[in-house]
């Protein structure tokens, strides 16, 4: 017969044991606990950055169709309201800048060289109408050349924020 | 608008960087497109531009800091009476150096 020391000693020894096996498993519960909430925080975060993708796009899309409508007013000499349609693209444009996630440094200098273009443009547009036009230049071709490199270079950063957005939508 | 001597300390900061990091100046656009140039940065520009003073009929060099919105928050001009900064870009022209040596010139004199 095990005298009561032993049993006390063995009964130690498996609460011991239980003792850890509960722990190991807290542990476990604590490790699945901590991934499902990186798992719940890189989830809010992807579509924080989709929403902010989204918004985006579509502040650089429809800068773009701003840009459209600039050269009309231009090419109808509508030159009064010039400054307006330029200092909503500027407002757009700055949204892009603040908001678009993982823009890199060039995509950045490159809206801040057409938001710098369209405030030179701005400036000049009607003293460079009047002197354009009293040397018999196409003015209305002359300015819209200027604006056409902006677009394209837009357009670059547009075609780069849909991407990303087809590949965090494909999960990659 | 910032002082002339906070002018003078961004200019030659941001014409360290544009060296530094080997930006890559452009020619304005429009009427201004043969004298001067534009660096952009992420959130502001560096113009370098000579000028004529229409109604005095004389001719400056101006550096201008554009802020984030375009805007123009800061400006250095120098003359052709005899300005060191003037001259500096007078010579350069002259020379036809690029604008890259053209700043270098210039910084160390900023």
């Amino acid at each position: 017969m095990p005298s009561v020391s032993e049993i006390a000693n063995w009964s130690s020894i498996i609460g011991l044991f239980f003792g850890l096996v509960a722990f190991i498993i807290a542990i476990a519960q604590l490790e699945r606990t901590r991934k499902a909430a990186t798992a719940a925080k890189n989830a809010v975060e992807d579509f924080d950055i989709k929403v902010r993708r989204l918004y985006s796009s579509t502040d650089l899309a429809r800068a773009l169709q701003a840009f459209e409508e600039l050269k009309r007013l231009i090419y109808d000499q509508n030159f009064d309201r010039v400054p307006e349609r330029i200092a909503s693209i500027q407002e757009q444009l700055i949204a892009v800048r603040a908001s678009a996630p993982n823009l890199s440094d060039a995509e950045r200098q490159i809206l801040q060289g057409v938001i710098a273009n369209l405030e030179m443009l701005e400036i000049e547009t009607l003293k460079r109408f009047h002197s354009l036009q009293q040397k018999n230049l196409q003015v209305h071709s002359v300015i819209v050349d200027e604006i056409l490199p902006d677009v394209g270079k837009l357009r670059q950063i547009l075609v780069n924020l849909k991407t990303f957005n087809t590949e965090v939508k494909d999960g990659k | 608008m910032v002082s002339d001597e906070q002018m003078k300390e961004i200019a030659a900061r941001s014409l360290r960087r544009t060296l530094d990091d080997s930006l890559e100046w452009s020619t304005l656009r429009g009427a201004r497109a043969r004298n001067g140039y534009i660096c952009n940065f992420e959130n502001a520009s560096l113009i370098v531009e000579k000028r004529n003073d229409e109604d005095a009929d004389i001719d400056f060099v101006r550096f201008a800091i554009l802020n984030g919105s375009g805007e123009t928050v800061g400006e250095i001009t120098s003359y052709e009476d005899g300005d060191e900064l003037y001259e500096l870009y007078e010579k350069a022209e002259t020379k036809a150096l690029s604008i890259n040596e053209t700043l270098q010139n210039i910084l160390s004199h900023l």
